[in-house]
């Protein structure tokens, strides 16, 4: 615990005289940390304030990260709105940060006539939207985009995309956190009293309120409570579970563009689908059954057997071998379960509060877009002066084992650890495993290298690098044992010592 | 029959034959009444072993200083009675000794009084030895 | 610098597989590498301090280190080369045989090597693999990750187990967390037959009164930051777990002891025939791939149940890869392939050339007392033994010659009640 603590007073040192700044983010999920990089470019304080102990542990790292063309939102929406901006935005976006973005496009795939007419229905709402180059295609262009695939009909979005949706929130972070953005972990706000020209922001052990000019609430799930603690009313977040299963990397080069269903008109999701990921291995899923935790990210055997099911039956070359690995996420929904569908996303200012709700799908696509209105917002309360020296772009992070040869040389010879394996499965190196860890904002936890650099994420699930990693960790960065947790505080990986420490007499 | 008596199925492990042998006796008493289907004579003495007086080789690791791994493991050097374990599993985990240890090496010689030694089973060279590696 | 290094045959992993592979390609002439990606020789036996190895080899109860030694030993005295902290990144074929890309602290180079032996073992199926439903927090482990983590690195990853799935790893792991004072709520076992061997049912549960549930599996697993327990379920009669009759089980740190997986990716990549049952490359009695000079051996083929029988197999591995470089593996004059009859799960080798004999292995699919292995080509009955008991968990070999078998026939094993 001692690291930690350390970690917490050096966070507090304020203590005595309150700390202000100008604008407080609530949440270091997508949006805030969307949010933070865009008003990081001016000369303004901003602080993030995150009650888990790294960006991206909530739902922003919990979904199937497609960067949405747009066609599903009803036209005028702010989900449609910001879902064709964000999709415009989000290459650009991810080469400056260096996060893997590939263009896949995407089948929306009809079965019978009935959902033919649903294609024109869509194809229209996306065009009336602003989606470019949608067309509705036939059998055989089906085929020679997918072969295998079956359906009668589909509706082709080509600017429908993947990216790795947690990759994505921590590069914002570390591009905000490299120009000025302050980020407070494992703070929980519990109070916003409305102060003269501003707020002050409680956190649950009453350690540092901050006084802030302007409050973005980004919570989430927990919108509806922040919103509350700011005398804002009648806001309710349903959390709706998505269960996924991630397949072998084996099978990944089995799907060349994203296939969705027709979705229903009432359906909470977009139907269980397979998604492949930037990193080559396919989702299935995601389930949509709404849930009474908003911290409750558990699978269930029940879902679990029926996406097994649904993944046989799309994958007919699955074998039991081939899943590796299983998730839930918790979708942020305004609409309650008896009225199920989507409602449209709220990005409203209370007067110096700004209130952003329902950021469900498409929010992932949303995030450059709604992180460039927030910004228009606070331009309202506070003039925004540029910075002379911001700086938008992250270094190359380069994935040693896809590098050309040539390339490997040079890095071997400039730092040793480059040879060295530490995680078989994605061939990470120790270099690389290093170099996440040095990344971290926060506090070093297994989950936070782990979505850094992906390390623990192959077919092995960390049966190989954990125990590496445990080593590196004390022995190259005086992480000790005692003090290595899995994604912060009361979750420690380890137990005690098998035998006493060697005494340093 | 006496009143306490049970029947157990015991695979034997003396040779790979894994003969499924049955036994009859009063665990209270450890008396044995009767012991079949073992193939041979060594088969029945292992059953009465494990009935009256069980023997467990002990291994486990003993804490090693200086040493390129924190642990050297380590076995007793023959099987001991298993009412003696957890004596010998507490005084081994307070002991320590230095690197190196070689395959084979007396780590303690009869802790207990048993006329039992603690034997290492691992090599554990020095810390400082990793970077004297032949070159390749 | 890259560096560019030929050798006759190059062998991919140190375990007791690539060890014994290695010892007997170099005593039959062969010049061989062996490349492991550890710090040392010796595989998984490193951190198995447990005694038992060997028994059928030397006759003695080995921990899995000595086992190891007394091979690494044998690879020294033969002149076999080893190659430690290397990584075998990819691997292709070339006109003269194979190239490996190599990595290892500082340099990048690649082996060049006529035959190659495949003995990278095996890696434990994960909670994802089982479909574990619940939540990921901090301190589910697989068995053998929390055996590296004690036996190697002082390490004990928690106080209060459960341990789920009954194969050796757990079984072993439960005694071993046991004698140094954490406790063992219970193993579970969805299969109604253990997995692991009697003797570690044995000594590792019995003698430390740890109860096994046969027929249980998990419902949820709990917890959101470290494990705080479990519920458990017995199987229904549907198949599926019963929750009416669900049982909390209080625990931090789960372990997992659910089978083990073939570590193939480098076989696949070079496009060899699969065994979907195995999960292990096909091969012929030489313990050749179905590509030409591509050997393997050990758990990469076929998970086994004792080292010794992994030893055995590899050496014959060994053997055969040099006698192909010496060019004396004849062309092959009939194909005979071999299949799992009833009651059988699969047979290796899958396919022979008939040039004599070989040692087939085989298991069972479940447990049965009291039958007979039947080899049959046809009608004709080629094989028969009785045996007294059978079970999954314990591999059956067999000595057969199939000099007098016709070409192109197919063999197939059948176990059934005598």
């Amino acid at each position: 615990m001692n690291y930690f603590g350390l970690f917490r007073a050096i966070v507090c040192v304020y203590d005595t005289s309150m700390k202000h700044v100008d604008v407080i983010i609530i949440g270091a999920g997508i949006i805030g940390c969307a949010a933070a990089r865009e008003l990081s470019r001016y000369q303004i304080s901003v602080a993030v304030l995150e009650k888990e102990y790294d960006t991206g542990f909530g739902t922003s790292s919990r979904n199937s990260g497609v960067v949405h063309s747009g066609i599903h939102y009803r036209s005028g929406t702010l989900r449609a709105i910001h879902a064709v901006r964000g999709n415009h935005m989000m290459q650009q976006l991810c080469e400056q940060l260096q996060v893997p973005f590939k263009p896949t496009g995407k089948l929306t795939v009809a079965f019978d006539r009935s959902q033919c007419e649903e294609l024109k229905v869509l194809k229209a709402q996306g065009e009336a939207n602003g989606v470019p180059g949608l067309e509705i295609i036939d059998v055989e262009r089906m085929q020679r985009l997918q072969p295998g695939i079956s359906g009668i009909q589909a509706l082709y979005s080509p600017s429908t995309a993947i990216i790795s949706p947690y990759e994505l929130t921590i590069a914002c972070a570390e591009s905000a956190h490299h120009n000025g953005v302050e980020f407070h972990f494992g703070h929980t706000v519990s109070a916003i009293d409305r102060a003269e020209d501003g707020f002050i922001v409680h956190d649950a052990e009453g350690l540092c309120p901050i006084h802030a000019a302007i409050v973005i609430n980004a919570a989430g799930l927990y919108a509806d409570s922040i919103a509350q603690m700011a005398g804002i009313q009648g806001i309710t977040i349903y959390p709706c579970k998505g269960e996924y299963y991630v397949l072998d990397k084996r099978l990944g080069d089995q799907l060349d563009v994203l296939i969705y269903p027709v979705p229903g008109h009432h359906s909470s999701g977009l139907g269980i689908h397979l998604t492949q990921t930037v990193d080559g291995n396919i989702l299935i899923g995601p389930s949509t059954a709404y849930s009474d935790s908003k911290e409750h990210t558990g699978t269930t055997s029940e879902i679990l057997r029926a996406l097994r099911a649904a993944g046989h039956t799309l994958l007919p070359t699955l074998s039991e071998g081939d899943f590796i690995r299983t998730f839930a996420g918790l979708r942020p929904k305004l609409n309650p379960p008896e009225v199920g569908g989507f409602g449209d996303f709220i990005l409203e200012d209370h007067d110096r509060f700004i209130l952003l709700a329902g950021i469900e799908s498409p929010g992932l696509t949303a995030a450059p877009s709604l992180a460039l209105e927030i910004v228009a917002l606070v331009r309202s309360h506070l003039s925004l002066v540029e910075k002379q020296h911001w700086s938008g772009t992250l270094p190359a992070r380069e994935r040693f084992l896809e590098l050309p040869l040539d390339r490997q040389q040079q890095l071997v010879e400039q730092d040793p650890d480059h040879g060295s394996i530490v995680c078989r499965c994605e061939g990470i190196t120790k270099a690389e495993v290093l170099q996440a860890v040095d990344r971290i904002i926060g506090p070093v936890t297994y989950t936070g290298i782990k979505l850094r650099c992906r390390s623990m994420m192959g077919r092995c699930q960390g049966g190989f690098c954990i125990p590496r990693i445990a080593q590196l960790l004390e022995e190259e960065r005086g992480i000790t044992m005692d003090q290595q947790q899995l994604k912060g505080p009361g979750s420690p990986m380890y137990h005690r010592h098998l035998r006493p420490e060697e005494s340093t007499s | 029959m006496c009143e306490h008596e049970v029947t157990e199925i015991m695979t034997c492990i003396i040779c790979p034959n894994s003969c499924r042998i049955e036994v009859q006796y009063d665990p209270q008493d450890r008396k044995i009444s009767r012991i079949s289907f073992a193939r041979c004579p060594k088969g029945v003495q292992w059953v009465e072993q494990e009935i009256l007086h069980p023997m467990r080789t002990v291994c486990t690791s003993v804490r090693v200083l200086g040493g390129r791994d924190p642990l050297v493991s380590v076995r007793t050097s023959v099987p001991v009675p298993k009412d003696v374990i957890e004596k010998l599993m507490r005084f081994i985990s307070t002991l320590q000794v230095e690197a190196p240890c070689h395959i084979g090496d007396l780590i303690c010689r009869d802790p207990l009084g048993i006329e039992v030694d603690l034997i290492a089973t691992r090599e554990v060279t020095c810390r400082d030895a990793q970077f004297t590696k032949a070159g390749r | 610098m890259r560096q560019l290094q030929h050798v006759d045959i190059a062998v991919i992993g140190a375990g007791p597989a690539g060890l014994a592979a290695a010892a007997a390609a170099r005593s039959a002439g062969a010049a061989v590498i062996i490349i492991e990606r550890d710090d040392r020789a010796g595989g998984i036996l490193n951190q198995c301090i447990h005694d038992g190895f060997g028994l059928q080899r030397f006759d003695c109860a080995l921990t899995g280190g000595e086992y190891a030694h007394i091979d690494e030993l044998a690879c020294r005295d033969a002149g076999v080369e080893l190659l430690t902290d290397t990584y075998v990144s990819s691997i292709e074929r070339t006109e003269s045989g194979f190239a490996l890309h190599t990595m290892t602290t500082g340099l990048i180079s690649v082996i060049t090597a006529a035959a190659v032996i495949l003995a990278m073992g095996c890696r434990e199926r994960t909670a994802g693999a089982i479909s574990l439903p619940g939540t990921r927090p901090a301190g589910i482990y697989t068995a053998g990750t929390a055996q590296r983590l004690t036996n190697m690195q002082n390490i004990m990853t928690g106080s209060r187990f459960l341990i789920i799935g009954s194969g050796d790893i757990g079984l072993i792991m439960a005694r071993r967390v046991t004698l140094e004072g954490g406790s063992v709520a219970a193993v579970t076992e969805i299969q109604p037959y253990p997995g692991g061997l009697d003797r570690n049912i044995r000594q590792c549960l019995t003698d430390f009164s740890i109860p096994l549930y046969l027929e249980t599996g998990i419902v949820e697993i709990l917890g959101t930051d470290r494990v705080t327990g479990a519920l458990i379920a017995p199987v229904g009669r549907d198949g599926l777990l019963d929750t009416t009759r669900s049982t909390h089980i209080p625990c931090d740190t789960i372990l997992l002891s659910v089978g083990l997986i073939p570590e193939n990716e480098l076989t696949r990549s070079l496009d060899a025939v699969m065994d979907p049952v195995t999960g292990g490359p096909a091969v012929d009695e030489h313990l050749m791939t179905s590509v030409p000079g591509l050997f393997a051996c050990g758990n990469v083929l076929q998970v086994h149940d004792v080292v010794d029988l992994v030893s055995q197999e590899a050496a014959h591995a060994g053997t055969c890869a040099a006698a192909y470089l010496r060019g004396e593996r004849a062309e092959k004059r009939k194909t005979i392939t071999l299949q799992a009859g009833e009651g059988i799960r699969y047979v290796l080798p899958q396919s022979m050339s008939a040039q004599g004999s070989t040692l087939l292995s085989c298991r069972v699919r479940k447990p049965m007392e009291d039958v007979t292995i039947q080899i049959r080509s046809g009608s004709e009955l080629i094989y028969r033994q009785q045996l007294p008991y059978v079970q999954p968990s314990e591999m059956i070999q067999i000595p057969l010659d199939l000099s007098e078998t016709a070409a192109d026939t197919s063999v197939e094993v059948h176990c059934v009640r005598t």
